[in-house]
């Protein structure tokens, strides 16, 4: 007999609106409802009455966590458009800005996880870690979150050379602390127990569905377009792709942990090579727009965000196109939550990382009564802990005895 | 000040709903929690449901698909029930103002009794904000 | 694959029906008939190797022009499919059934531009809210021309408390 699960429009993990469905069948969930829209905006709709500068404004603030990306893809598509190329030191801020903008993504996501699976304490050590970063970036673009550094043709602000030192002994200081989290989460049996084998997604699906940044590469669909598609300076600095091969919600994690290493690597690098520009040249000014059509593509922490502008020559876009990653993982839910428990669905919808937020409540219907029960979000979450507090009981006797 | 209101004032329960925003206010009420600004010792809790709130905590332009759901969350809240308008959407519509799918601010629909402007608000303004609004009480 | 190459065996299958445009070494537009344009999709797909990234369509006066963004991450350009559906009623093949991935990408279409993808398993709205009504297609140039009515300030009270500085009325229950 198959149960209907409702979750959302409020999630218990995320902060922004999403509506699942669950079909059940005892405990195995056996089919999946989404409902999205609940923080469609018309943002599209919007940009056709901005400016090509006051843009960027505007798509910072389809999404809070990725908020470099869109702006990012946004101006790569103007300079596709009008086939300009910003100087090189503006190519690096906005490199580093948006390395600095992927570590507080993957930090903030590795504690909203934990603070699911039943550790808060992971919770509250990420965020902590997560900091520093947004005062450097403070330091930096004036802004902990929206920082309004991109332009067509350059970059708004110039990093000042006394902050420079600041943000390497961030970098030396993030590398500690990553290391730190990453032998405590991947090492711990318990985590092992709950999230290995669960919301498996494999390289096939992950073709067909068009799946993208760390959900795909969890499972060993080889896309990166910081290596595929290089911008600016991604051409110009050396790192490594993560692949897993297994696409589960514990693969997700990995990627994301050994991902803040390369974006380490990719700042360091960057702030070597600024060494050899002059300050100041950070704009190569874009006189008018001609008509014609521009893409842009830039990899966000959650996957290939993807920008599509078209002009008549006027002074606004004629048609933006936006397409935020989490359009094509979170489709990847449909099949990725089959034969899991109830427990575990709300982990899987949120290791795709949606760029999303839902909490509200969670209603289960019986089909056939037509009984509805509901379940908050403190039940959900109460839940997922119970399940983890069971297997830790489990591991604990198992030690005990043997 | 009556019993329940002093009680209300130790400690106050927030629950958060965001009604289309960019999360971004949503991320920093969240950073409150956390070691460094840590609104706990407070006693400023979020609790994952409406039945305990204290305090209401809304972000977002109101998008036309929330606007039924937050309605009906309002009338959900037990009474006294204190609203806050949080961010540059939640005040004002911010830059949505215009868009066609958001039909806020929200103080069209609900009252609303205290405003913390900002895109997003600081920590520090989070905290400010909420401990004006119980002097309020 | 390289875009030479790509180029080459497009034409070798579908000869003059389509017309390959090369705006750039990253860029190459390739322009299709509603009839074949999902089997050249598929090529591209199936064949050639292509990825499957996502759609998007644009309202032109007398018709929805969609185009679906196929790149080659390996040679680090990307190959865009475009097709154009008349009004009124503008109708397209689906690739939905192909590609489950263009599933939600297509409602979205259909539900901002009336563009009716035939075969699709599940043509409903993606994005619109359910107090809307049924016809109501967002990015239509028609429908556009009443927001931006709408989006004239509105002279009320309202307007008048923020000019002369009054707070906005909230009342305490």
């Amino acid at each position: 007999m198959v149960k209907k699960i409702p979750i959302g429009p409020f999630h218990p993990i995320l902060e922004e609106p999403e509506f699942f469905e669950l079909h059940v069948d005892g405990e195995r969930v056996v089919g999946i409802d989404m409902t999205i829209g609940w923080s469609h905006r018309g943002i599209e709709l919007l940009s056709e009455h901005k400016t090509w500068d006051q843009v960027p404004f505007l798509v910072e603030r389809i999404c809070g966590i990725c908020s470099c990306s869109h702006p990012y893809a946004y101006v790569k598509a103007v300079e596709d458009l009008c086939g300009v190329e910003p100087p090189l030191r503006a190519q690096l801020i906005r490199c580093i800005a948006a390395e600095l903008e992927r570590l507080h993504s993957h930090f903030l996501w590795t504690g909203l996880a934990g603070h699911f699976l039943g550790y808060n304490t992971v919770f509250m050590w990420t965020w902590r870690f997560r900091e520093p970063i947004l005062d450097v970036l403070e330091a930096v673009t004036g802004n902990r979150n929206h920082y309004a550094v991109m332009k067509p043709g350059g970059v708004r602000r110039d990093i000042p050379q006394e902050e420079i030192p600041n943000i390497l002994k961030l970098l030396d200081e993030l590398e500690k602390n990553n290391s730190m989290l990453t032998k405590a989460i991947l090492d711990d049996p318990v985590i092992h127990a709950r999230t290995k084998g669960v919301g498996v997604f494999n390289k096939d699906q992950c073709r067909l569905y068009g799946a993208l940044g760390p959900t795909a590469r969890s499972a060993g669909y080889d896309v990166d377009d910081r290596r595929d598609h290089p911008i600016d300076a991604y051409d110009k600095v050396k790192f490594n792709v993560i692949l897993c091969e297994h696409g589960d919600v514990f693969d997700k994690a990995v990627v994301r942990q050994l991902e803040n290493f390369e974006s380490i690597k990719i700042i360091r690098q960057c702030l070597k090579l600024l060494e050899g520009t002059k300050p100041g040249e950070i704009c190569a000014e874009i006189r008018e727009v001609p008509p014609g059509e521009g893409i842009g593509v830039y990899e966000a922490p959650r996957g290939e965000v993807l920008h599509y502008v078209r002009s008549n020559g006027g002074n606004m876009p004629l048609r933006h196109k936006v397409r935020a990653p989490s359009f094509n993982n979170i489709l990847t839910n449909e099949l990725s939550v089959l034969g899991n428990s109830v427990a575990d669905a709300g982990l899987i919808t949120a290791a795709v990382d949606p760029c999303y937020s839902c909490t509200e409540r969670v209603g289960v219907v019986n089909r056939a009564s037509g009984e509805r029960r509901i379940l908050t979000e403190a039940d959900l979450i109460r839940l997922s802990h119970a399940k983890t507090e069971e297997i830790r009981k489990r591991f604990a006797a198992l030690s005990g005895n043997g | 000040m009556s019993l329940a209101l002093k009680a209300l004032k130790k400690s106050p329960w927030v629950f958060h709903v965001n009604t289309g925003a960019c999360n971004n206010c949503d991320i920093e009420i969240l950073d409150c929690l956390t070691p460094r600004f840590d609104v706990e010792r407070f006693g400023v809790l979020l609790v994952g449901s409406i039945r305990h709130a204290d305090v209401l905590l809304i972000s977002g332009p109101v998008t036309q698909n929330v606007l039924p759901r937050l309605r009906r969350l309002y009338e959900a809240a037990p009474r006294p029930i204190k609203v806050v308008a949080f961010g540059a959407c939640g005040c004002k519509c911010g830059i949505f103002r215009d868009a066609y799918n958001t039909v806020g601010p929200m103080d069209k629909y609900i009252p609303v009794d205290a405003y913390i402007p900002g895109c997003p608000p600081k920590p520090e303004t989070i905290i400010s904000g909420i401990i004006k609004v119980l002097n309020q009480l | 694959m390289e875009r030479e190459e790509v180029k080459r065996r497009i034409a070798e299958k579908f000869g003059a029906k389509v017309r390959i445009a090369e705006r750039s070494p990253k860029r190459v537009f390739v322009y299709a008939e509603n009839e074949i344009w999902t089997d050249l999709a598929r090529f591209l797909f199936n064949d050639l190797g292509a990825r499957y990234d996502t759609g998007a369509a644009v309202d032109d006066r007398d018709g929805v022009e969609v185009m679906f963004f196929f790149p080659f991450d390996k040679e680090h350009y990307f190959v865009t499919i475009k097709t154009f559906a008349a009004k009124p009623n503008p109708t397209l093949n689906s690739i939905a059934a192909h590609i489950p991935g263009a599933k939600w990408i297509e409602r979205e279409m259909f539900e901002m531009y009336e563009v009716n993808f035939l075969n699709h398993p599940d043509l409903r709205p993606v994005l619109r809210a359910d107090t809307r009504p049924a016809d109501y297609y967002a990015a239509k140039r028609e429908v556009k021309d009443e927001h931006e009515t709408v989006r004239q300030r509105d002279d009320g009270e309202a307007r008048a408390d923020e000019v002369a500085g009054r707070p906005p009325k909230g009342k305490n229950p």
